[in-house]
């Protein structure tokens, strides 16, 4: 069961970073004027 | 590793479609631009100048917030709002947020429940609505980072013309702002609209967004099962 889900978890976290990454980016990206 | 695929292709299938959309995206974005800089005697911009610009980030991120604001919406409105027959809705009668019992929290959590279900309180309250918490987490950062790149651009092309540039708070109160904002989110309420009314009388074989086919139109999908 828990076997199953660690690649499950580590979706989880991937997709959670890539929006988080995206979002700072997009956000300090135009605050430095870019 | 088949395995691994199997069990998260639809995560990693939107991943990739995601990931190639964006892509293009910036693409097409980029040779739009190119085309437009040429027409005013303006040298052409590179790839990674383009992507970190604000004229690609605005409008990224106008999209990004209107997709979350509408799973935001749908999630909280599918809390409260009933549509008879549709499967993205719980039956008549089923409002509100349930008892404890059914929510399988606190006293009536079971042994393979996520921990904080188990809990009370404020960790109790907070994983009782963290996914509706995240969602609009990233509506508002998303949204905000519209308005900021969205200020950029604007005063990009202010400039270009003599005008002088606007504040943050003149550019969320200015039509450009409003125009990209709406313009995204009256699609996503009339697709989210479309689907909880089409899907009650209409079905897709397999889908877990469709009632069984042969589920008669008045059951939600819960009932039918």
């Amino acid at each position: 069961m828990d076997a199953d889900l660690r690649p499950v978890r580590v979706v989880f976290w991937v997709w959670l970073t890539v929006i988080a990454a995206g979002l700072a980016a997009m956000i300090l990206l135009p605050l430095a004027g870019r | 590793m088949r395995r691994v695929l199997r069990d998260n292709g639809l995560s990693l299938a939107f991943f990739l479609a995601f990931a190639a959309a964006l892509v293009g995206q910036s693409l097409a974005g980029l040779a739009a631009m190119n085309e437009e800089r040429l027409q005013h005697d303006q040298s052409p911009v590179g790839y990674l100048d383009f992507v970190t610009s604000s004229d690609f980030l605005v409008d990224v991120a106008e999209n990004w917030q209107s997709e979350f604001l509408q799973f935001t919406l749908f999630i909280l409105g599918t809390v409260w709002l009933i549509q008879r027959g549709s499967p993205e809705s719980k039956k008549p009668g089923n409002e509100g947020v349930g008892s404890d019992k059914e929510q399988l929290v606190g006293a009536h959590a079971r042994r393979d429940s996520p921990e904080w279900a188990r809990s009370r309180g404020v960790r109790l309250w907070l994983y009782s609505n963290s996914l509706l918490l995240l969602m609009t987490g990233i509506f508002f950062f998303s949204w905000f980072a519209q308005s900021v790149a969205g200020q950029v651009v604007a005063n990009e092309e202010n400039a270009q013309h003599g005008a002088s540039p606007v504040t943050w708070v003149e550019y969320v109160a200015s039509p450009d702002f409003w125009n990209r904002t709406l313009q995204n989110w009256q699609s996503e309420f009339l697709a989210v609209g479309a689907m909880v009314v089409f899907s009650i009388y209409l079905r897709q074989r397999g889908s877990s967004e469709s009632k069984p086919v042969g589920a008669p139109h008045h059951l939600s999908s819960i009932e039918a099962e």
